[in-house]
């Protein structure tokens, strides 16, 4: 699924019963909503227009972590019947591309590899080029 | 009680108090009436405590730009490059512990934020000594560490 627009999420939030907080910010809008349980979930949707994130990745730790879903699905959901998300146990979050911020910065900064190259790795890849850089088998860019 | 004041005591004496807490690094049990105590201690022994507690940003692959996830605190920060990613992230680094202290009666409370008071006390006090910055992203780990790991993917 596409990562939702800004406006997606803003109406999500509206539909979903969330606050808009004056947190100091500004060029968000901070949304906050308080659960039953005493769970705080607390977002924030940037200025302007475009998907809420840069990442597919990074939409699954926003719909997973910050809007306190169990699936993608619940938040499509939302905007579909105009109700509020219905929350229970969550289901096995899937494997994200991600990796150590240390070792990006190391690449990049230390190394010189290129932003966009590093960013095409897998950790794995990524580590082992790094040892490669750090015992010398490799020349820095 | 061990290094016990009463408020009273302490609006008389907070001067010498204060040098007995930060100079000579001895925490001060400060009383209210019979039940209300809090504890008065350096930056350095709060900083010693919190220690073990690290944080572990994750960059994001995506097309366009760089996203970073910092999961000690469930927030992010982007840019289009590294550099703009990692200073989005600490203003919200900012803002969370601002939020999180002005709310911290409830903060503390709540099940998805209760955990996360260490690594606030942690980043307070880092942006204190101006240390914020290397304190959410830390150094890599030794080499040694690190061939261990990609030995074992």
């Amino acid at each position: 699924m596409p990562i939702p627009d800004k406006k997606d999420v803003r109406r999500f939030c509206e539909l979903d019963g969330w606050e808009e907080t004056e947190a100091t910010s500004p060029d968000h809008h901070r949304y906050r909503k308080r659960l039953d349980d005493g769970t705080i979930l607390r977002t924030k949707v940037s200025f302007g227009r475009g998907p809420v994130c840069r990442a597919p990745a990074l939409w699954t730790k926003v719909w997973r972590h910050q809007l306190g879903l169990n699936s993608e699905d619940g938040f499509w959901e939302v905007l579909r019947t105009r109700k509020p998300a219905q929350r229970g146990a969550a289901a096995v979050p899937p494997a994200e591309p991600q990796m150590p911020a240390w070792l990006f910065e190391a690449l990049v900064q230390t190394f010189g590899v290129d932003e966009d190259e590093v960013r095409s790795l897998s950790e794995e890849e990524a580590l082992a080029r790094y040892l490669a850089l750090c015992e010398g088998g490799e020349t820095p860019a | 009680m061990f290094n016990e004041v009463t408020i009273t005591a302490f609006r008389e004496q907070s001067g010498p108090v204060f040098t007995e807490v930060v100079q000579h690094h001895r925490p001060q049990v400060i009383r209210r009436g019979r039940d209300d105590r809090g504890l008065l201690v350096g930056l350095d022994e709060v900083w010693a405590m919190v220690s073990d507690r690290a944080f572990s940003p994750q960059v994001m692959r995506g097309d366009e730009g760089v996203s970073i996830w910092l999961p000690e605190f469930d927030v992010y920060g982007e840019g289009e490059t590294y550099a703009d990613a990692k200073a989005d992230l600490l203003g919200e680094v900012r803002v969370y512990v601002q939020e999180y202290l002005a709310n911290a009666d409830e903060y503390r409370r709540a099940p998805n934020r209760a955990a996360h008071f260490p690594h606030v006390v942690k980043a307070l006090i880092a942006e204190a000594r101006g240390q914020l910055e290397d304190t959410i992203f830390p150094a890599p780990p030794d080499l040694a560490t690190l061939r261990a790991r990609a030995a074992a993917a």
